[in-house]
């Protein structure tokens, strides 16, 4: 449970989740794809514990021992475009340092979620595709601001998933 | 049917097993593109195909079109309220259960209201995992009191005929320092006051003087959607560039995104410059200390040259003199007369060159 005066604090400790990662299967070989992030208000609401608190790193999980290509992992029989970008991973396969959730190993974005942020940018422009399954895993910090005030706050995270082509496939 | 699948695995605290998806009814289609005039409706169909072993349930919606925090197209959560497609788009079961490893056509209808605004809206039809087993229970959501939904949504455009205005502007453009790690960051903001949807895709070039070299950085395009404003949208270079000082070039082609055949329409590129300085605050506080260093050097030095040559005579050096002659001629240290004259070893004197020769050694007393 975390508390107040805990500057972050981790839903798996610090570690890499190794049995929980997202699966995304594209089996029409024209077009890309988006894989966003979003988290709802916190209830009840509060003006200390807001969803910019909340931080996510991707990573691969190399346990599973699939190819790896820009931090995304492609299961054995994907076929196509493997150039998908997860701008918020972490290279290493090991992390326990929390300073990786507050500010910029990730290149050119930011990791809060604030808004809906990417996690899976693979847009295509036709008649480029893929088809197969990637993997990807989320970890999640979450900044408990001092002084706020003891409860028990509920949140939602959605994944969501859409077609994301420029052009027209025929 | 080609498709995406979206499969969720479970959560540590979440049972719900969802892997579904959904495409619309009309074959090979990717997104809807509707042109429907206020006051009418048109009806359509996805499909959601149930890929895993347990029967599902879920809600399907329509939701209107946001920006997320980078610019690109996102869409609203299901909670939030909605203005146009989100309100416009009607489901007659907005909770459907789908049999395992069974797809099934759901219909809905989108109606315009008579006083809608002409112009181009961006949203999306959503089918997401059912909230309703991760309602509020402790047992379900579990200690860390966070619930996973999962949802994939068709791109939706509506075109409503009438006036079209395009007004957006580029309202800001900043360097925002570096963060710790050196690399620089700018920031853009941009408002669409038009009924419009503008697409926007910013570069920077980083110019130093030579030899630093010209290097750029694009970003992905970002939807501006009519009547919304992105702010503060930030680039933070990929790498640490050298110490110095830049000229930076802001790039931003923009263009109408013609809903109707999904083209880009009306570009236009805009550009701003500024300049910045790369170089850590403690290295130019270094440097102005030691510039400020080799000036009091100087001006000591200097001083102490003036202070030692005052009350000198002159000297003319005449052929075959050396400075043990000319020290030996006037009574004084052959050492003081080379410091004097700033003379080094191996102490060539120069015919006609002026000397300054110190006073005389006074005698000392016996």
């Amino acid at each position: 449970m975390p508390i107040a005066d805990t500057a972050l604090v981790s839903d798996t400790d610090g570690n890499l989740p190794v049995e929980r990662h997202l699966t995304i299967s594209d089996t029409r070989g024209c077009g890309g794809l988006t894989l966003q992030i979003q988290a709802a208000a916190f209830t009840p609401a509060s003006t200390q514990i807001i969803p910019a608190d909340i931080r996510v790193v991707t990573s691969t999980n190399d346990q599973l021992n699939e190819t790896v290509i820009g931090n995304v992992e492609y299961i054995s029989g994907f076929a196509g475009d493997q150039t998908i970008t997860a701008p918020r991973s972490v290279a290493s396969t090991t992390f326990s340092d929390s300073t990786l959730f507050t500010n910029a190993p990730f290149d050119t974005v930011d990791n809060t979620l604030t808004g809906a942020i990417n996690l899976l940018d693979g847009d295509l422009t036709a008649p480029a595709g893929r088809t197969g399954q990637m993997h990807v895993s989320t970890s999640f910090y979450l900044l408990v601001p001092k002084l706020t005030l003891p409860d028990r706050y509920y949140t939602t995270l959605t994944y969501t998933l859409s077609d994301n082509t420029i052009g027209v496939c025929p | 049917m080609a498709i995406i699948g979206l499969a969720l695995l479970a959560a540590p605290v979440s049972a719900a097993l969802a892997e579904f998806s959904v495409v619309p009814a009309t074959p090979n289609e990717r997104q809807f593109n509707f042109t429907i005039p206020a006051g009418q409706s048109l009806d359509e169909s996805i499909i959601v195909n149930n890929l895993g072993n347990n029967a599902i349930t879920v809600d399907v919606y329509g939701a209107d079109g946001t920006n997320s925090s980078q610019g690109t197209f996102s869409l609203t959560s299901k909670s939030h309220e909605q203005k146009h497609i989100g309100t416009w788009v009607r489901f007659e079961n907005p909770t459907v259960t789908i049999p395992a490893k069974q797809a099934i056509t759901i219909p809905f209808t989108i109606s315009v209201p008579d006083n809608a605004t002409p112009g181009n809206y961006g949203g999306g039809v959503a089918v997401q995992a059912s909230s309703a087993e991760l309602k509020g229970e402790e047992e379900a959501i579990g200690p860390g009191a966070v619930s996973t939904s999962a949802r994939i949504y068709i791109r939706t455009f509506v075109k409503i005929p009438g006036e079209k205005i395009s007004n957006y502007q580029w309202t800001a453009f900043g360097f925002n320092h570096q963060d710790e790690s050196n690399k620089p960051r700018f920031f853009f903001s941009f408002k669409n006051n038009g009924n419009t949807i503008i697409l926007v895709q910013p570069e920077i070039t980083l110019k130093g003087l030579p030899p630093l070299k010209e290097s750029t950085l694009t970003m992905s395009e970002m939807t501006l959607q009519p009547g919304t404003s992105l702010d503060n949208i930030e680039l933070r270079w990929d790498e640490q560039p050298p110490v110095g000082f830049y000229f930076v070039d802001a790039k931003v082609d923009f263009s109408e995104l013609d809903i109707t055949n999904d083209q880009r329409i009306n570009e236009e590129t805009q550009t701003r410059s500024i300049r910045i300085n790369l170089t850590p605050t403690y290295i130019i506080v270094l440097t102005v200390v030691i510039i400020l260093a080799a000036i009091l050097f100087c001006v000591f030095a200097t001083l102490s040259i003036v202070k030692m040559r005052s009350g000198c005579c002159e000297h003319k050096v005449l052929p075959g003199e050396t400075i043990t002659s000319i020290a030996k001629k006037h009574n004084v240290n052959w050492k003081k007369l080379a410091q004097i004259n700033k003379l080094k070893s191996p102490y060539t004197l120069k015919e006609g060159r002026i000397l300054f020769v110190p006073p005389i050694n006074p005698p000392s007393k016996k």
